[in-house]
């Protein structure tokens, strides 16, 4: 009986190690993807990557920075400043939800939370920070939650992403459930978010420029000419996979956390710029 | 005996469309169906299109031309079997496809 029972288990951990062992660690994932686009890009400056089609297309950067003397973000900035610093019914602010009274913060977001075994996104966080002062959440993909995240995240303007992914199995799961969900191919049309980021970066797709995965959350939320508006990550997810005629889940899901936490962690070390503009 | 065949005939000439309507109607219910719960089985790897295809199919079948409503309610199920299929696929495919894999 207890051969038996050895015998069963030094076969589990013979079949489980050598996958465990093969499986690249997120740092490991990290750095070969900005090896990747170093040798893809090799005239981009690594920090230039946050700027995503600009780092890559002249005519567009051009543009780009005729437009930073008025940024067509700033009314919400500081809209999301008035909103921040506004006390709640409750008389407390958003400061007392964050560390550092929520200056400077936005490196440090996505995190995972291992108490509560799940990825906290910063709109999360502002979210859940209203409910626990009595205050209504905000829809997640535009309007006050973009406005209050722009705001946050022009306090760590220039500070470097600081994503952290604990040794806990839970973290682990969740950074590659992130990982397969950016390299599963949806929708009728059958691409991933990698078809266009991690491919095809500095090629067009109709009118769309294609930027490289490596720090595209750093300039986030973003004002898209599209949109006409700011719009968060998560927004830009959806719309995304409904290009490719996948469902978009919704804004805030496990998955879209998850996958904004993988593709934030990728993005380490460079940093914040967000808000920003995008056609 | 005129009138009586008549009117059975009449009668029966009637019942026929009807009957066939019927029998449409349990397909288009029967597919829909089959194409909604395969959609399900898709769970993240569900498509818009499959969506708005179950829509066209109720919105036929709502205003009683069967005929569309079951045409769509087989290209959903289609739809919603091919997204079935990249489910399964991708559940190893991504792997191929990552830097440094």
């Amino acid at each position: 009986m207890l051969k038996t029972k050895i015998i069963s288990v030094a076969l589990g951990v013979a079949l489980v190690v050598p996958y465990v062992l093969a499986a690249p660690t997120p740092e490991e994932d990290r750095k070969a993807a900005v090896e990747y686009y170093k040798q893809m890009f090799p005239d981009v400056q690594i920090n230039d990557f946050v700027n995503g089609q600009y780092a890559l297309n002249e005519d567009r950067r051009k543009q780009w920075e005729s437009l930073q003397d008025f940024p067509p973000y700033e009314f919400a900035v500081a809209e999301g400043q008035e909103m921040f610093e506004t006390p709640f019914a409750n008389g407390k602010t958003y400061a007392s939800c964050f560390d550092n009274e929520g200056i400077g913060v936005r490196q440090n977001y996505p995190h995972f939370d291992q108490s509560r075994k799940e990825v906290i996104t910063l709109e999360l966080a502002i979210n859940e920070c209203r409910e626990a002062n009595g205050e209504k959440a905000l829809r997640y993909k535009k309007g006050d939650i973009a406005s209050i995240s722009a705001y946050m995240a022009s306090t760590s303007n220039g500070k470097a992403f600081n994503i952290t992914i604990p040794d806990d199995p839970e973290a682990q799961a969740a950074y590659q459930d992130g990982k397969e969900f950016y390299y599963s191919r949806r929708g009728q049309l059958n691409f991933s978010c990698a078809s266009c980021h991690v491919q095809n970066p500095g090629k067009w797709i109709r009118a769309d420029f294609l930027s490289p995965a490596l720090g595209q959350p750093a300039s986030f939320p973003v004002h898209r000419s599209k949109w006409g508006e700011l719009g968060t990550l998560h927004r830009r997810f959806a719309g995304c996979n409904n290009n490719v005629r996948a469902k978009p889940l919704p804004a805030q899901s496990e998955e879209y956390r998850n996958l904004e936490y993988f593709l934030t962690y990728m993005s380490n070390g460079l940093p914040v710029v967000g808000p920003s503009t995008r056609p | 005996m005129n009138k009586t065949l008549l009117s059975v005939s009449l009668s029966l000439s009637l019942l026929v469309p009807l009957c066939a309507q019927a029998g449409a109607k349990e397909d288009f219910e029967k597919t829909y169906s089959e194409a909604v719960s395969t959609n399900e089985n898709a769970g993240n790897f569900q498509w818009t299109t499959t969506f708005s295809t179950l829509k066209a199919a109720k919105s036929a079948a709502e205003s009683g031309d069967y005929e569309e409503a079951n045409a769509m309610a087989s290209k959903a199920l289609k739809l919603a079997e091919e997204s079935v299929v990249q489910r399964k696929e991708q559940a190893t495919a991504w792997k191929s496809a990552v830097i440094g894999g």
